[in-house]
């Protein structure tokens, strides 16, 4: 794996360069922006890595620059430093979903904690990604109709009442069954349930519109 | 007239008086020839009866010898009772009857029969029940009888008394005039009249000042001080309006306002020095107080500046500390390295000097502006640097509140003289009024802009411009009135406070909107070097 990449928005030269300086003497990379513009200029270099930001600024300011990530694909984590911040803007920061609000002067014990503990949240988010991202092609193996019965099981429905509600054999529905526990490479209802838990199957049918990627 | 008939010795005896009496009138007399007698009778009748004194003229026994027609018609006798030869007592009883004379004849003209057998002259004034007031002298004359003369002094009286009663009454007024006066006379300047405020101002009764000099009533320097003052007023002659303050002999040092004058007296010879003082001990007192009292406010408003302006200030204060903390701690894993690279850590701690250097400025700047020294000092400044150092204090608020700050600055210094913290304050007050203005409008159009630029040849001008709302048009006037604000939150004191210390250093501040909307507000200066200077 890559070594992270620390993205740091500041507009004061002599801030960047020092914290710049801290985070590549203590092993990670850095890339410097001194404005939000500057790094809205060209796509971010996605993973690993956080973005550590500078709350006022002329022209964007940090939070701005938060809600514009927010409608991109980004998934760095943020961290927030400040020169003088209050409760307020920190728990709006924190509700927006900000990793951490640090005030400078920030210690480097602080910083890097708080940067390891958001590229620890970033890693466990980014394997729960790729597992989901697995889970989610072997249900994509399924064929539309073994995807209904998929549906229809993990719900705890009979064979009978599926095949009555899809209009055919009991003796179709469970041939369907067991194409759908070899695909998913599960043994027992209950793993199939979890999948099916963990890719949102059971949340769509409780009357929402289905979502996911 | 039978005068002819009496006696030539009698008549010589007139002659020598009237030669004393109208020796102008008759120079003729004295070489008078018995021909001539009669002529010289009329003529004296003439003379006599056109006096304006009543005359007689008695012989030893009291009898008269002739009286002119102004006796006969001041005590309202008749012509024909009135004779020669007949006696004084007859006269004054005559007199009686008509109301013209009070005391008893028999006794008063014993008495005076017997005075002027003394030789001795009566002078008397007698006043009459009708009002009548006259002076009488009774003068003798060689060889025995007397001349009376009769002046009707009535009027004369009248205007006496009602001199007096104008002297009473001014010195009435003078007497409880509020106000210390006092009057000296010029030519050994000793005190010739005080009244009673000013007895309680200086704590002096004017028993002990009457006849004194100002060295016999004040403490030494303050006599001296006084002599010369008294001296140049009389030299200039012209009256002296003056303000300073005495050390007053028993009531402490006082602040006065004094108007010295000369004055001289009927004769045009004597003259006097005559001062009014007034007391301002209190007045200046109060003046003070207000001047305190407004020193405290414009330190209050400073105070309250500083709190908006407080997070500003930390986040500015937080960036150098932050860079050195991180710069310091940056340095120490470095330490650990093998090798070191010295020329990093070089780089590192030339960092870190420059930061500690602008984390001092900006406390050294925050510092300055809330400094208690509120005293109304003189520096010579630019007042470009001033402008700059409101935009260093504003600069992160306006970050903070989306507002683009701009300066513009005029190309040579204006050197104006004031105390640049109070000047500060004012564009501070001026500045976060504007951007509260903006604080509604898009964030896109929010500008603030400070100038500075000469105005005229003798002032210099700072104007502070926002695109906000603007003053709505009936408060362009009073908006630097005190309490009156259009903020919801204003207190309605920065402006008021903006123009008392724009006032104390001789300027003026005024509002205006701007064309295009938004307001500005501009105060000028005098410049202390006019511009060909």
């Amino acid at each position: 794996m890559t070594s992270p990449v620390i993205h740091i928005v500041d507009d004061d030269v002599s801030f960047r360069t020092a914290v710049a300086r801290l985070l590549q003497a203590s092993g990670y990379e850095v890339a410097l922006y001194e404005s939000a513009r500057q790094l809205l200029e060209k796509p971010l270099d996605l993973e690993p890595g956080c973005l550590l930001l500078d709350v006022r600024m002329p022209g964007l300011s940090g939070p701005e620059l938060q809600a514009r990530l927010a409608n991109t694909e980004n998934t760095l984590p943020i961290i927030f430093l400040t020169g003088h911040g209050d409760i307020r803007m920190s728990v709006r920061a924190i509700k927006a979903g900000a990793e951490d609000f640090l005030s400078k002067p920030v210690s480097r014990k602080t910083l890097i904690e708080a940067i390891q503990r958001a590229l620890v949240r970033q890693e466990e988010a980014r394997e729960r990604n790729l597992r989901l991202g697995s889970l989610r092609a072997l249900v994509a193996t399924l064929t539309p109709r073994e995807s209904e019965v998929f549906a229809l099981i993990v719900r705890g429905k009979l064979n009978k009442q599926i095949a009555h509600e899809l209009g055919t054999s009991e003796r179709t529905i469970k041939a369907h069954r067991h194409a759908v526990m070899q695909k998913l490479k599960v043994a027992s209802l209950a793993e199939a349930v979890s999948i099916a838990e963990r890719i949102g199957i059971l949340a769509v049918a409780s009357g929402d519109e289905p979502g996911g990627t | 007239m039978r005068a002819s008939a009496f006696n030539t010795r009698l008549l010589e005896n007139f002659r020598l008086w009237c030669h004393k009496l109208l020796a102008n009138m008759l120079p003729q007399l004295s070489s008078i020839a018995n021909e001539k007698l009669c002529e010289v009778n009329r003529r004296l009748d003439t003379a006599l009866n056109n006096m304006s004194q009543g005359l007689c003229m008695f012989d030893s026994e009291g009898r008269l010898v002739l009286c002119n027609e102004r006796y006969i018609q001041m005590y309202r006798l008749s012509h024909d009772a009135v004779k020669p030869g007949c006696t004084i007592r007859e006269l004054l009883a005559l007199r009686k009857v008509c109301g013209t004379f009070q005391g008893d004849p028999y006794e008063y003209s014993t008495n005076l029969l017997a005075r002027i057998a003394e030789g001795k002259t009566l002078r008397e004034t007698v006043e009459a029940l009708d009002g009548l007031v006259t002076v009488i002298v009774d003068r003798p004359i060689e060889g025995g009888g007397w001349v009376a003369t009769f002046e009707d002094v009535t009027a004369r009286r009248q205007l006496e008394h009602e001199r007096d009663r104008g002297q009473k009454f001014l010195n009435t007024i003078v007497e409880n005039a509020p106000i210390p006066i006092f009057v000296k006379e010029a030519s050994g300047l000793r005190y010739v009249l005080v009244n009673r405020a000013g007895e309680q101002f200086w704590g002096v009764s004017r028993a002990e000042m009457i006849g004194k000099t100002s060295h016999d009533v004040f403490p030494k320097e303050e006599a001296d001080l006084i002599a010369v003052r008294d001296q140049q007023l009389l030299r200039s002659d012209q009256p002296v309006v003056d303000e300073r303050e005495i050390q007053t002999p028993r009531n402490g040092i006082r602040s006065i306002v004094s108007r010295r004058l000369t004055v001289c007296d009927e004769d045009g010879k004597s003259r006097y020095v005559v001062g009014v003082i007034q007391d301002v001990t209190e007045r200046k007192l109060v003046e003070k107080r207000i001047a305190h009292m407004a020193h405290k406010l414009i330190h209050l408003n400073r105070t309250a500046i500083a709190g908006v302006l407080s997070a500003s200030f930390a986040h500015e204060l937080n960036q150098p500390l932050g860079a050195i903390l991180s710069n310091a701690e940056a340095a120490e894993v470095l330490l650990t390295a093998n090798p070191l690279n010295l020329c990093h850590l070089k780089e590192i701690i030339a960092d870190i000097r420059r930061d500690d250097q602008r984390a001092g400025e900006i406390i050294k700047q925050v510092g300055g502006f809330l400094k208690k020294g509120d005293e109304i000092e003189l520096q010579e400044f630019d007042l470009s640097d001033a402008v700059r150092c409101a935009f260093h204090l504003l600069d992160h608020e306006a970050v903070t509140r989306g507002v683009v700050l701009g300066v513009r600055q005029a190309k040579v210094a204006l050197p104006v003289r004031a105390n640049e913290v109070h000047l500060q304050q004012v564009i501070l007050n001026l500045a976060m009024n504007g951007m509260d203005a903006m604080a509604r409008c898009d964030p896109g159009s929010r500008k603030l802009t400070l100038e500075t630029a000469w105005a005229g040849d003798t002032d210099a001008e700072v104007s502070v411009s926002d695109s906000g709302i603007g003053v709505p048009a009936d408060k362009l006037e009073r908006i630097f009135d005190a309490l009156v604000t259009t903020k919801p939150q204003g207190t309605g004191l920065g402006l008021s406070i903006a123009r008392t210390i724009i006032e104390i250093y001789g300027g003026k501040i005024w509002a205006e909107n701007r064309p295009g909307g938004g307001a500005v507000f501009r105060f000028t200066l005098p410049l202390a070097k006019t511009r060909a200077a």
